[in-house]
């Protein structure tokens, strides 16, 4: 315990450490400055519009004088479920009416009659009737106007997932640095068994107080600008080719649990490079290079050489936006062809963590026999130090 | 009780050995001095001696029964330190490495006492970052001090000290004898080293040769390496020639 209060405090007054917590917390609030636009009331509503006026525009010209009876019928069924959007006096009328309109549009893209997205439609219709049945839903249109629960997600997902990952990159090469032979917290008066998961725990704690820092100013700011416990919108994305329906604290749980885990892990991984090796630089080089593999368009794609593994591979949960939606994401498929999910995500980086540990022990240990067996078969006594 | 040293060889791979054979046997409570001219290998032998692998070519090292084959016992009863700041981190306090070395060796010693005596309570709470290379050289030395490790290897701790920080270091190295522990010190500031060791090691004929301590280092160091040991031989198994003539230094 002794040591690792010492790691730990000593990464904490690291310069490094603090720039970066400073940073990630004003890239955190950055969402609630620039009213980052959300897929709701405002785009919902300008879209419901635009379909309105386009429409009756058509009508008003007589597009439809001789058209079919059966087709007229349907426009004017569309047009008065439009309108009923458009004439909305408050949220939750506006949300039932929705939920009407993309049920009637998701029922005729089912029946054939209509060419559209099916899985966006029903999206919509989802979100629109969870909406429908709060009695008094704010109105949300900027990722600033989400309660804390929700801005989290949501301000996370708003940057590249690489940049949440600097926690680790920073913790992990300056706990290396801290630890080098000549180093005084170095000094290998605690056994390598003992030491190197203590650095891994501190890696580890260190990299959770960085993302408290960070997460924390915003939380706060979101919750005294929105109120903490008012009600968002409802968590409905479109993953692999199915609808789902999360709710905010499943949301919430997921992207923490991922953006802590993969910085548990690449921290870990940086620095049993660092114990390995008795310095930063190949645990850093490693340390970015994991960071940067996921950032490739074809890494989290079917066709990719790597997608068999892709479901066993660390990597593959470093963006929890791919993962787990968050309220009032736009209806895209976040992760197209793949199965990937949170559960799985945290049993994986955290099994990687764990083997990154043993391997570096059981690595440590097999090049100090290998050393020490190599210098007695060239008839030399001397006995060779641990490797870690 | 002592720290053994038998049939040490010391180079680096493909190199040629700097030393050979070096046999030493330090008893607690000896403060040894290391007198050589720049290049010869004081830092490579320290290092040996301290269990590193990657000067150490053969021979065996012997702590108190701890062989570096079990490394943790060893490195706390052998403590080498590098006097420049290499050992400190930048942004912690001298405090907070005192108390670290107290903590990381297990020592009895009190990190406030350590403080007083190596006079650094007046910047104790300031970051290393804002020290001058005096002060964190008398941290260094302080680091050392309260490990309180029984065999403690210091390369060159007096070169950025001031004459009454020297002195004051110097005594400490005594109460540290006094309490048991051996110091094996190297430095170039010779008069700092007059009545301060019991037993001097000088290198001759690519190995490490252990005389009396006399009254004047500086005759000593020039017996045995003369005006010409300011250019250090680049073959560190190769002494310089002069060194053969010296016959009676023992």
């Amino acid at each position: 315990m002794r040591y690792l209060s010492l790691l730990v405090h000593c990464i904490a007054r690291q310069p490094a450490t603090v720039t970066i917590a400073v940073l990630l917390a004003l890239a955190f609030a950055t969402p609630l400055a620039l009213d980052c636009v959300l897929w709701g009331e405002s785009i919902v509503a300008a879209n419901a519009q635009n379909a309105y006026t386009t429409l009756k525009a058509a009508e008003d010209a007589g597009a439809y004088d001789s058209a079919p009876d059966y087709i007229r019928t349907e426009n004017e069924r569309d047009l008065k479920l439009l309108r009923g959007v458009v004439d909305a006096k408050d949220p939750h009328t506006f949300w039932a009416a929705v939920a009407k309109q993309s049920k009637a549009e998701l029922d005729e893209i089912q029946e054939g009659t209509l060419q559209g997205d099916a899985l966006n439609t029903e999206a919509e219709y989802r979100r629109a009737v969870i909406m429908s049945m709060e009695k008094n839903p704010r109105t949300i249109n900027y990722v600033g106007d989400l309660p804390p629960a929700q801005y989290l997600p949501a301000a996370i997902a708003s940057l590249p997932s690489v940049a949440w990952l600097l926690p680790s990159l920073v913790v992990g090469v300056g706990l290396c640095r801290i630890t080098s032979p000549q180093r005084l917290l170095g000094a290998r008066t605690i056994p390598a068994t003992r030491r190197v998961p203590t650095v891994c725990v501190a890696a580890s704690i260190s990299c959770v107080a960085i993302l408290v820092v960070a997460f924390l100013p915003g939380m706060v700011l979101s919750g005294l600008r929105n109120g903490f416990t008012s009600s968002g919108l409802p968590v409905v994305f479109i993953k692999n080719g199915f609808v789902v329906v999360a709710s905010s604290g499943q949301a919430l749980s997921s992207f923490l649990a991922l953006v802590v885990l993969e910085n548990v892990f690449v921290s870990c991984a940086i620095v049993c490079l660092g114990q390995l090796t008795g310095g930063a630089a190949a645990g850093g080089v490693v340390g970015v290079a994991l960071c940067l593999l996921p950032l490739s368009d074809s890494y989290l794609s079917p066709s990719s050489p790597l997608s068999p593994l892709l479901k066993w591979l660390p990597t593959s949960y470093f963006d929890a936006s791919r993962l787990m939606g968050f309220a009032g994401a736009f209806g895209v498929d976040i992760c197209e062809g793949i199965s990937l999910d949170t559960a799985t995500g945290c049993i994986v980086l955290l099994s990687w963590t764990a083997c990154f540990i043993l391997l570096t022990l059981v690595v440590g240990f097999a090049l100090s026999r290998y050393h020490a067996a190599r210098r007695q078969r060239r008839g030399q006594t001397c006995p060779s130090t641990s490797r870690i | 009780m002592s720290l053994d040293i038998e049939n040490l060889t010391v180079g680096y791979r493909r190199e040629p050995p700097l030393l050979k054979d070096v046999s030493l046997h330090i008893d607690p409570g000896q403060i040894w001095g290391l007198i050589a001219p720049n290049g010869a290998g004081k830092t490579s032998l320290m290092r040996a001696i301290a269990g590193d692998a990657k000067p150490l070519v053969c021979g065996s090292l012997c702590a108190d029964g701890m062989t570096p084959l079990k490394p943790t016992p060893y490195n706390r009863f052998v403590s080498y330190v590098a006097c420049d700041d290499s050992a400190l981190d930048r942004s912690c306090t001298a405090r907070f490495h005192l108390k670290a070395a107290s903590d990381l060796w297990g020592s009895r010693l009190d990190p406030s006492e350590t403080a007083r005596l190596f006079e650094l309570d007046g910047f104790l709470d300031k970051p290393i970052r804002s020290l001058s290379q005096g002060m964190r050289q008398q941290v260094t030395i302080a680091l050392c001090y309260q490990q309180d490790a029984p065999y403690t290897l210091l390369d060159e701790p007096l070169n950025a000290l001031d004459p009454l920080k020297r002195e004051m270091a110097c005594r400490n190295l005594r109460d540290m004898a006094h309490r048991n522990c051996s110091v094996f010190v190297s430095s170039h500031i010779l008069s700092d080293l007059n009545g301060l060791c019991d037993k001097v090691v000088v290198f001759r004929s690519g190995t490490a040769v252990v005389v009396p301590a006399t009254a004047n280092m500086q005759e000593l160091f020039d017996r045995c390496y003369g005006g010409e040991s300011s250019h250090p031989s680049t073959d560190g198994n190769r002494p310089p020639q002069h060194m053969n003539r010296k016959e009676n230094l023992q």
